[in-house]
């Protein structure tokens, strides 16, 4: 099927139409797992390749559980997965519950330049399915190096920051974060390409487990 | 049978000249006793300066001011041999050295694999060339007739009996490898060539000369079989190195290094094999040498990415003396299956395997950097997750109750007020065999932030001071 010279203009996603109009079709996308983030975010889902912020007050909130399902879907494709100087250790029988399979999780422990070098690694080679990191205080240009890094291998990468670092620029290109609300807990979205974010944040009602 | 021989006339030149970086330069061995050095070989551009093997190295240095000069060592040539009997091993599967300077290789059973004779012969001397050796190769019927015809002349060629006596008749006694003895005798004789030797009647050499004299000519000719101990590659692989000069800093020491891979991964290859682990040692002057252990998680033959992690691995070290020479060993050579490929894989071109991602890390990171987990039947929650390095298949999955996500190494005091506990208590009592005994009752609450932690307190204890444990981020 030949699309027109407009169907073609139209689908460029430069091009903003307003976020009730649904996602171009051929981008891909995954799927978060959780409905109504999935209907909140421009493309229906994570995006096949970039960062992703995650920003969070305090520990425990549920942020971690918000990349889980993505997670287990990328193990069960045999996709290694890759947690670059996580701030605990990770407990095997929650991530195995969540679905994740264990033998295509891999965790690196080091220092903070090394666990940087080792990011932009993973995220390069183009051969992980997801990689997860815990940057720290880190400047606007390693973040940037990042980025680059994830487009060129077009590799999924996490990066889980303070709340206080939503003040600043960033170059990844969704934001989200994290809160606690009088009636649960809720995410926001920060910054997404492809459309204005929705103000107002999506509950987000993780289960006991 | 047909036997190809290969001779190599500059043997342990060309071992030295391989591995320079700069060949063309004047270069000569250097032989013999310390009062009386002399030249054991020279390359092309110091005879064009007109030093010649023999040369006394005083002479040598008044002709030629400025050339280098190597130790000649003995054993490097039977290491060298050794290295092209390996080689050659691809190509057939009976291989014989002779003397210190001949390769032998039975090649009838071969020509149906790598074609006529010429282009097998075109292929050999392709692979000699590259590996950096000067050879005449020849084909006969015999491999003493073979080894002869090689000495004698480069490209010789002989199917048969009668075409192997016309070749042998006018090769001179000298390259024939008899005894200098016997040579100078028959000499003083008149016989200078093998025809001559041959129209003598073998009564009369086998009473002036001895038995060997004759069995030598019959075994030349193919009257006499002999067995002959064929060459069986080694289970191991040793390669060493050692500089005119000492080394402080990393860079030089690339070269070599990449010389001596990439005779590991030629090695390899010829036996079908991988490596996973081996180690590099830095020989240094007066001092034991510093080993580096190198292991891979899986086999590998790759000279590039061996390379790689030696380069990555060597960087972290600093040089404890200077370096006065380098060795490689491997004693550990499993089979090895390369990782096939998706011919119409959809992914880009500069995907990496995850594997060469991995040993990358660990050569950088540390070989205890990078680990998995392993969940463990065990109800404490410290033994219930164990770290392997690699975990070989997944492991079953176990009807448990909410567990968090992070699990703190060693539980801290927790002193906020819980806004609702969710889930609880969840008693844990067990490990009284190792010591390690915990009597405890496990609580899901929600703190006032809203976070969800996983507290613990003693059993029984109806208020007892809580525990932090893990987070169910």
């Amino acid at each position: 099927m030949t699309m027109s010279a407009l169907e073609a203009l139209l689908a460029n996603p430069r091009i903003w139409r307003g976020p009730t109009t649904t996602a171009a079709p051929g981008t891909n996308h995954r799927p978060t797992g959780w409905q109504a983030l999935d209907a909140a975010l421009p493309r229906q889902g994570w995006p096949e390749a970039g960062l992703v912020e995650v920003l969070s007050a305090v520990d425990g909130l549920g942020e971690l559980s918000l990349v889980l399902p993505v997670l287990a879907a990328l193990s069960a494709e045999e996709r290694p997965i890759l947690v670059v100087a996580p701030p605990y250790r990770p407990y095997a029988p929650a991530w195995r519950r969540a679905g994740i399979r264990l033998t295509q999780l891999h965790v690196i422990q080091t220092a903070a330049q090394d666990a940087l070098w080792a990011m932009e690694q993973a995220l390069r080679a183009g051969c992980c399915g997801a990689v997860l990191g815990w940057p720290g205080a880190v400047d606007d240009r390693a973040l940037r190096r990042l980025q680059v890094a994830a487009d060129g291998g077009h590799t999924l990468g996490f990066v889980f920051r303070p709340l206080a670092a939503a003040g600043a620029p960033s170059p990844a290109p969704l934001r989200l974060c994290v809160e606690a609300t009088p009636t649960g807990t809720a995410v926001r979205i920060l910054k997404c390409r492809g459309s204005h974010p929705p103000a107002h944040g999506i509950p987000f009602g993780r289960t006991a487990h | 049978m047909l036997w190809a021989a290969i001779f190599l006339p500059q043997l342990a030149l060309d071992g030295v000249l391989r591995r320079h970086p700069a060949p063309e330069r004047p270069l000569a061995l250097i032989t013999g006793p310390r009062r009386h050095r002399t030249l054991f070989a020279v390359n092309a551009a110091a005879a064009a300066a007109g030093l010649r093997p023999g040369l006394g190295l005083p002479a040598a240095h008044a002709l030629l001011p400025h050339f280098e000069c190597h130790a000649h060592d003995p054993r490097e040539e039977t290491r060298l041999q050794q290295l092209l009997a390996a080689w050659a091993y691809r190509y057939s599967s009976l291989v014989c050295l002779e003397a210190r300077d001949v390769v032998l290789l039975e090649v009838k059973a071969s020509l149906g694999l790598f074609g006529p004779w010429p282009r097998f012969e075109r292929r050999l001397r392709e692979d000699l060339a590259e590996l950096g050796f000067r050879h005449h190769v020849a084909l006969a019927p015999t491999p003493l007739g073979a080894c002869v015809l090689a000495i004698a002349r480069d490209g010789a060629l002989a199917l048969d009996r009668p075409q192997l006596e016309r070749a042998l008749a006018p090769v001179p006694l000298a390259a024939a490898r008899l005894s200098p003895a016997d040579v100078q005798a028959l000499g003083r004789m008149g016989v200078r060539r093998l025809r001559e030797l041959h129209a003598l009647p073998r009564a009369g050499l086998a009473r002036r000369f001895g038995p060997a004299l004759p069995q030598h000519l019959e075994r030349l000719l193919g009257e006499r079989v002999e067995p002959r101990e064929c060459y069986r590659p080694p289970d191991r692989f040793t390669a060493h190195l050692e500089f005119n000069y000492e080394v402080e800093h990393h860079p030089p020491l690339w070269f070599p290094l990449k010389r001596m891979l990439g005779d590991l991964g030629t090695y390899l290859a010829r036996r079908d094999g991988g490596v996973q682990r081996f180690a590099l040692d830095l020989l240094h002057a007066g001092r034991a040498p510093t080993r580096l252990p190198i292991g891979l998680l899986a086999p590998s033959r790759d000279a590039a990415q061996l390379f790689e992690l030696c380069r990555l691995r060597l960087e972290q070290v600093v040089l404890p003396a200077p370096v006065r020479g380098l060795r490689l060993t491997a004693h550990e050579l499993p089979a090895f299956v390369p990782a096939t490929r998706d011919l119409f894989a959809s992914r880009t071109s500069e995907l990496q395997a995850w594997s060469t991602l991995r040993e990358r890390l660990r050569a950088r990171l540390g070989d205890a950097a990078l680990w998995q987990l392993q969940p463990h039947p065990d109800p404490r929650p410290e033994q219930a997750c164990r770290v392997v390095l690699q975990l070989a298949r997944e492991p079953p999955s176990l009807a448990l109750p909410p567990r968090p996500a992070w699990l703190l190494a060693t539980p801290i005091p927790w002193r906020e007020e819980a806004r609702q506990i969710l889930a609880g208590p969840e008693r844990i009592e067990s490990g009284w065999w190792d010591g390690e005994d915990m009597r405890r009752d496990y609580y899901v609450i929600e703190t006032r932030h809203g976070q969800r932690a996983w507290v613990f307190r003693p059993a029984g204890a109806a208020d007892g001071p809580w525990m932090l444990h893990g987070w169910f981020a």
